[in-house]
C-alpha cells in the first residue's frame, strides 16, 4: 500500500478535489471532482465528477491511462497528490449521486466560511449526470505549500 | 486561436486572485499533474502570468512541455473558464513581476500566509484558447 493510513481520515473531509489527465499529445486536462471514495485495502480511488467536466479527460484516459488526483484541505492548505493507472469509468449509482450532493453541501459550506457564495459554487459544480472514474494510486506526493514541496512521500514512513 | 466568444478582458474578475485557480500540466512522459495557484495575472490581451512560488512539478513540466491548462472562477458570477496556455518565459524583475509580488503579498496577509507566498518568478504564458465550461 502506498497511501499512508492517516490519509484515510484526511480524505473523508470535504476537501477540494481535482483530477488531471493528459492526452497522447501531452495536452493536460483538469477535471473538477465532486467527491471521492477511497479503499485503503487496495489504494483504489473512485472519483466522482460531472460528465460535462470529465468528457475530454475520459477520452485522454483511453489513450494515456494515467491519472492524478490532488486533494487540499481549505483551512490549512495541507495537500497531497495521488497518481496511478486508470482502471475504468462508469455512470454513478443513485447512492453515489446522493453522496455527491452531501459532499458538495459540506464543501460549499466550508467555502462560505471564507466569504464565498455557497450557492454560487454549488451551481458551478453541480451538473448531473455524474461519472465515477477509478484509479489505483501507486505514488503519493506532498503538496502542502512550503519550500521544497512536491516530493514523493517516503514509503518507509507510511 | 482564441475563442472569439470569450476575450481575456471579459473574465477580468476571475483574474484578481479572489478564488485560487487550478492548473494542470503534463510531463514529457505524459504524467499529468494538478495544483492550485494563487492567481492568474492579466498581462495583456494575449498573455497572462502565473506565479512561480513553490509548485516544483508544475515548473518542471512546463519547462519540458510548455502547454498548461488552468481553470479560473469568477467570484461574482461563479462561472468557470478554462484557459489553455503556452509557456513563453520566466521573469524575475520588471513591472509584471513587481505587481504580481505586491498582489501576492496582499493575498498572503489576507490569508495569514505571510512568507509562504513569496514570489520567485512571474511565468509568462501566451493564451491559446479560452472556453467557458
Amino acid at each position: 500500500m502506498v497511501v499512508p493510513s492517516r490519509h484515510v481520515d484526511f480524505l473523508k473531509q470535504p476537501l477540494s478535489f481535482w483530477l488531471a489527465t493528459a492526452s497522447k499529445d501531452r495536452i493536460p486536462e483538469p477535471i473538477k471532482c465532486t467527491g471521492i471514495a477511497f479503499d485503503p485495502l487496495t489504494d483504489i480511488f473512485t472519483c466522482f465528477a460531472p460528465l460535462k467536466f470529465a468528457t475530454k479527460g475520459i477520452k485522454h484516459l483511453q489513450e494515456n491511462p494515467v491519472i492524478s488526483l490532488v486533494s487540499v484541505e481549505l483551512h490549512t492548505y495541507e495537500g497531497y497528490q495521488y497518481k496511478g493507472p486508470y482502471l475504468s469509468h462508469r455512470d454513478c449509482t443513485a447512492h453515489e449521486v446522493e453522496f455527491q450532493v452531501q459532499y458538495l453541501k459540506e464543501f460549499t459550506d466550508t467555502l462560505a466560511l471564507f466569504g464565498y457564495s455557497a450557492s454560487g459554487f454549488h451551481n458551478a459544480y453541480f451538473h448531473p449526470p455524474f461519472v465515477a472514474i477509478l484509479f489505483q494510486a501507486n505514488q503519493v506526493f506532498d503538496q502542502s505549500p512550503k519550500n521544497g514541496t512536491g516530493g514523493e512521500l517516503d514509503k518507509r514512513q507510511l | 486561436m482564441n475563442d472569439p466568444q470569450v476575450k481575456l478582458e471579459e473574465i477580468m474578475p476571475a483574474l484578481q486572485g479572489v478564488i485560487p485557480a487550478i492548473v494542470a500540466t503534463s510531463s514529457l512522459a505524459r504524467i499529468p499533474n494538478a495544483t492550485y495557484i494563487s492567481q492568474v495575472y492579466y498581462v495583456d490581451g494575449n498573455h497572462v502570468a502565473l506565479s512561480y512560488q513553490f509548485f516544483n512539478k508544475t515548473i518542471r513540466n512546463v519547462r519540458e512541455n510548455p502547454i498548461l491548462v488552468t481553470i479560473v472562477t469568477c467570484p461574482v458570477e461563479y462561472v468557470l473558464h478554462k484557459l489553455t496556455l503556452r509557456y513563453v518565459e520566466s521573469q524575475t524583475s520588471g513591472e509584471v513581476f513587481e505587481n504580481m509580488s505586491m498582489q501576492l503579498d496582499a493575498l498572503a496577509i489576507v490569508q495569514h500566509k505571510e512568507g509562504i507566498f513569496k514570489l520567485k518568478a512571474a511565468d509568462i504564458y501566451e493564451v491559446i484558447s479560452i472556453e467557458k465550461i
